[in-house]
């Protein structure tokens, strides 16, 4: 009975969790994933940084697709300002094949990403984070040796057209935190493929 | 059928000139304006009738099919979307939204299917229960992905287009709806009986839920 009411309460405390995920403000578990040239990923590799802009992404959703080319370019403009781009793949890829590990190697080449992009095969670091769709976006700023999570969701207000873009939520944000402030809109939601859990 | 199609040209052209109808505005601009000039090569006359009915064969048949069918998937403002999400006496509604790419939503679109075809007229005692699947696909996709999908579904619940939604549509869709798919919104006849969900549902789930909406 007791153990019975331990597992319940874990199982309860578990599921709470995972739907909770960050809040801005909290800080953010490091990680230590594998990129697609083999080596592993931490934030601590990241500690010259003022932040990094942590993007929960794929290879088949149409909606990640779209912003691909955007996150390389924020990736350029901002890796020099301190904010480099970590793209970290959370799907399941028994449920979507072209999610696999050496599918995002060949994405990654064909692409030329200049980003780290590594795979959460256990899944563990999408849901301490409490990403749940592809793309999903986490600002984090560096707080002396924690990172603090600035900012949660959409790198901007149009997924289909970069084009039709009035709102650079992403952009705007770090360039609050650049010139100290605190960003003005810290979460903004957007349509994308929910992230294929493990079953 | 042929011969139905080719009538019509060759009493145009008999009469040559006294084209007004704007359906017959190519006539009038290429070969027949030149077929009054031109009576005297029978020949040629009946070149330019064959080309002429080579061309409404085949610029007919698709305008003809598309007359013929209500849209396929209509495209909706927020406003409409909104109006759906009301509180309706007379019917307990469903608003599923789903995107081609998403291989969950397509999974349980059965289940929607199957309650709408089952309820969609009141039975006994119930009200009549309406399922609408919200397509979030891209725009550029409609023509592509989103229209072929639906036509060789054959769904009978009605298929409207919305797009990607912005972040304070979803946030008006349900505040709890984080923006991924498949996410569901159950709105019951009476004020206050809603119901969001943000996953994939199963059809038995999904008919539980609903009686409690449509047997008050």
């Amino acid at each position: 009975m007791k153990t019975f009411l331990v597992v319940a309460l874990f199982c309860v405390a578990s599921v709470l969790s995972a739907a909770d995920g960050y809040k801005v403000g909290d800080v953010a578990q490091d990680f230590r994933l594998k990129n697609v040239d083999g080596k592993m990923v931490s934030l601590a590799n990241y500690s010259d940084a003022q932040g990094v802009i942590v993007v929960f992404t794929c290879n088949h959703c149409p909606y990640a697709k779209a912003y691909e080319s955007r996150i390389i370019a924020l990736h350029k403009t901002f890796a020099a300002k301190g904010y480099p781009v970590v793209a970290i793949n959370p799907n399941d890829p028994v449920a979507y094949p072209e999610d696999s590990f050496d599918n995002m190697v060949k994405r990654a080449k064909e692409k030329s990403y200049p980003f780290a992009y590594i795979f959460d095969e256990t899944q563990e670091i999408a849901k301490a984070y409490g990403a749940t769709r592809t793309p999903h976006i986490f600002l984090l700023k560096k707080n002396t040796n924690k990172h603090e999570v600035a900012y949660i969701g959409a790198l901007d207000d149009n997924s289909e057209s970069a084009d039709a873009v009035k709102e650079k939520y992403v952009e705007t944000a770090i360039a609050a935190l650049i010139a100290g402030k605190t960003p003005a809109v810290t979460m903004t939601k957007a349509v994308g493929c929910g992230i294929k859990w493990k079953k | 059928m042929v011969q139905t199609k080719l009538q019509p040209i060759r009493t145009r052209s008999k009469n040559c000139f006294p084209q007004t109808r704007p359906t017959a505005a190519f006539l009038r601009s290429s070969a027949a304006g030149r077929g009054g000039r031109v009576r005297l090569f029978p020949c040629m006359q009946a070149l330019i009738l064959g080309a002429l009915s080579v061309y409404v064969l085949l610029c007919a048949k698709p305008l003809a099919a598309q007359a013929s069918k209500r849209p396929v998937v209509e495209i909706i403002t927020f406003e409409r979307l909104q109006a759906l999400m009301k509180p309706n006496a007379d019917t307990v509604r469903i608003i599923n939204f789903w995107a081609t790419s998403c291989l969950p939503c397509i999974e349980e679109m059965p289940a929607f299917d199957r309650l709408h075809r089952e309820y969609a007229t009141a039975k006994a005692g119930a009200k009549p229960l309406q399922v609408v699947f919200v397509s979030l696909d891209f725009k550029r996709d409609i023509a592509k992905k989103v229209i072929p999908f639906v036509q060789k579904r054959n769904l009978a619940a009605p298929v409207v287009f919305f797009g990607p939604p912005k972040s304070a549509e979803i946030d008006a869709v349900d505040s709890s709806w984080s923006g991924s798919m498949p996410a569901t919104v159950i709105i019951g006849a009476k004020f206050g009986q809603r119901a969001f969900y943000e996953k994939k549902m199963a059809y038995d789930e999904l008919k539980d839920f609903v009686k409690t909406y449509l047997f008050p």
